[in-house]
């Protein structure tokens, strides 16, 4: 209580059922969820420790089905940095990723300077049915200048990476972030309890 | 007629222009429709006499406009029938629009399906009283057994090619996916449905029901619930009412094999409630009392009131009008072209493909248990209620805190203090609408509807639940203004 941190807001956008929920809890609870949930809103809080410095980060999970686009905005608006999830397993997701990406440049475009984008891959574990290759990811990565992450969050491969990268991204991008009282908050906000108005 | 030349009728159409409060005459002769398309700034002339400002032709819908789609259309359209005659009269700049025949129109140029008033894009292509678009998508999607494929309408198809196929409709309005050669993605497909669904730019519950709609599951005995919402679907429009019911349908068959395809009814309605603008509440009783809230068998039924329900005149009307939307829809035969006939969902089988969900499904038919046990004599005519309760007394059993609430309620019941029945009913639901019931439409969401203060009330007065002496009285104070009449 009365600590100071410097928050940094992380929204993760990507298409339905890639696994942006699955990637989210990983890293912030620690265990995988394999149950057929789709997501509303979720928004979790967690400690990270960045250059020997504890940041908060605050991670919105959204929901991925296109129905919800509208809000993409909203949420583009309110955060740093930003999580764009595609499932290794389904190629045509990733049309959606460059969607999201374009979308942010447009409303990020005035603020300049390059903005704190990861770029995941999810489901890597599932080898079988893998349909974007190496590189094609490559390709991406050099073409859109993004890091690119392969991860699984059921075997825990490569999912903090993806966190750290982009805290760091974050920190280089915004070094002046205000400290701001730690909230005095559950960790995370379950969906049951909130009414979202729209 | 054709003798005229254009000069001469183009001078009559500025004529015309130049008075245009005056009503065009019923014997203007026919005319080739070239001339008035030079002279776009014409005032348009109703049959009222009133003066239109011309809309461009053959706007196409933005690809990424939903932001426009959701906004409500402008207040001169809401009633269905004046929408009707504005798309109808969309065609032309207006002139002759007694006379033009269909056929003068050059078929060449294409009018969207996307983003328009449904009954325009039922105008331009329809079949089996269904806009073509609705029809191929769901033809295809049961011929292609899409209930077989696991995150149906959750996972995204290619937007690639929904885009594609969205553009090839909007230019040919008609097209017959099934008897192309292609193979289209079902996920393709499914999201192109939910694409046409979500560009509606009014709602499909109409602007003057929805609110009602939204109300719905303030109700807090079952029976009464179904019946409001039987009347409601009853008063829909010919055209929402066979979308819908189609939809429901379809989707009927979706939440069906839940087990193969992970779509239960609260992923469909999770999924398909901001899609369409209806509670996820709502559309779950929709999908589980399909057949009594859309009044499946009344179109089979003779036209004589042998429904014991029909003795005010009032009811006999909302039967009738229920009949007839059923009747209307069956004789459409939609049912019959698609294999929609005799869906239902079976509450077992949805408990079933639930396992641990169930509770979270109750939310929506949260007090049936209570209720229905209080007046169980009283609904003669139920047909499917009482497998419900015996589900929802079973999964009650599960766990600790719905059956210690049903206990609480039931305890109050007891004491006549139905409300504390109502209270959690309106706490349940209002987490179900925790899910964002309606993006669209904005009025709905922010007037003052009787939930949304009572969240935080709600989560505080849930311990209290627990010990029914103390509870009922209190939420008993509140009932007046919880009740909903």
């Amino acid at each position: 209580m009365g600590e100071l941190v410097r928050k940094y807001r992380v929204v993760v956008l990507g298409a339905g059922g890639v696994g942006k929920s699955a990637l989210t809890v990983r890293f912030a609870q620690g265990r995988f969820v394999s149950d057929y949930n789709p997501t509303i809103e979720e928004e979790y809080a967690c400690d990270v420790q960045a250059e020997g410095e504890t940041c908060l980060l605050e991670i919105m999970d959204t929901a991925g089905a296109e129905q919800f686009t509208a809000l993409n905005e909203v949420y583009i608006k309110r955060a740093r940095g930003f999580v764009l999830v595609f499932s290794l397993t389904q190629e045509s997701t990733l049309q959606d990723v460059d969607n999201i990406r374009q979308q942010i440049q447009m409303i990020k475009a005035q603020e300049g300077q390059s903005i704190p984008i990861v770029v995941v891959g999810t489901k890597m574990d599932l080898a079988r049915e893998r349909e974007v290759t190496r590189d094609t990811i490559k390709d991406l990565a050099a073409r859109w200048g993004l890091p690119f992450y392969e991860t699984s969050a059921k075997n825990n491969w490569h999912v903090t990476d993806v966190f750290h990268d982009l805290l760091g991204q974050m920190r280089r991008r915004y070094p002046d972030e205000p400290l701001k009282k730690r909230k005095e908050k559950t960790k995370s906000r379950n969906r049951i309890d909130r009414c979202i108005i729209m | 007629m054709g003798r005229v030349s254009p000069e001469v009728q183009r001078k009559r159409d500025k004529r015309r222009s130049v008075n245009p409060l005056k009503p065009a005459p019923a014997s203007i002769p026919e005319h080739e429709p070239s001339p008035e398309r030079e002279d776009p700034h014409t005032p348009r002339v109703d049959s009222h006499g009133k003066v239109k400002i011309s809309g461009p032709m053959n706007g196409t819908p933005i690809p990424a406009g939903y932001k426009f789609g959701k906004e409500p259309p402008p207040p001169d359209t809401s009633p269905a029938i004046d929408r009707r005659e504005k798309a109808k009269s969309r065609t032309f700049w207006g002139f002759g629009r007694q006379h033009e025949k269909p056929a003068a129109v050059p078929t060449h140029i294409p009018r969207a399906v996307f983003g328009v008033p449904l009954e325009e894009s039922l105008d331009v292509a329809q079949i089996a009283g269904l806009p073509a678009i609705v029809f191929r998508c769901i033809q295809y999607l049961e011929n292609k057994k899409a209930d077989q494929e696991e995150g149906i309408y959750r996972l995204s198809g290619s937007s690639a090619v929904i885009k594609a196929l969205k553009d090839r409709f909007n230019m040919e309005g008609d097209v017959d996916l099934l008897a192309s050669d292609e193979y289209w993605d079902p996920h393709a497909i499914a999201g192109l449905l939910k694409t046409f669904l979500r560009e509606l730019p009014a709602s499909i519950l109409t602007r003057d029901l929805h609110l009602r709609f939204l109300s719905v599951i303030d109700f807090v005995d079952a029976q009464a619930r179904i019946d409001e919402l039987s009347q409601l679907i009853a008063a829909l429009p010919i055209a929402n009412y066979s979308l819908l019911r189609a939809l429901t349908a379809h989707l009927i068959l979706i939440v069906q094999n839940a087990g193969t395809n992970k779509m239960t009814m609260r992923n469909v309605g999770i999924v398909f409630s901001p899609t369409l603008g209806i509670p996820a509440g709502v559309f779950s009783l929709m999908l589980g009392e399909f057949k009594r809230v859309f009044s499946v068998d009344a179109a089979s039924k003779p036209a004589d009131p042998e429904v014991d329900e029909t003795d005010e005149s009032e009811e006999t009307n909302v039967v009738d009008l229920a009949r007839r939307n059923s009747k209307h829809y069956s004789d459409a035969a939609a049912d019959a072209m698609l294999g929609l006939a005799g869906r239902t969902l079976n509450a077992t089988e949805e408990a079933q493909s639930d396992d641990g969900e169930e509770i979270s499904i109750l939310e929506d038919s949260g007090t049936d248990d209570t209720t229905a046990e209080n007046d169980s004599g009283a609904n003669s005519s139920v047909t499917s209620l009482p497998q419900q309760q015996d589900r929802l007394r079973v999964t009650n059993g599960h766990s600790d805190t719905p059956a210690s609430r049903s206990h609480a309620s039931t305890v109050a019941a007891s004491r006549g203090l139905n409300i504390a029945t109502g209270d959690k009913a309106s706490k349940r639901q209002s987490r179900m609408v925790g899910l964002p019931h309606s993006p669209r439409p904005h009025h709905a969401a922010t007037s003052p509807s009787p939930r949304t203060p009572q969240t935080p009330q709600a989560n505080t007065l849930q311990p209290g639940s627990h010990s029914p002496g103390t509870h009922s009285p209190a939420s008993g104070s509140l009932s007046p203004s919880q009740t909903p009449k």
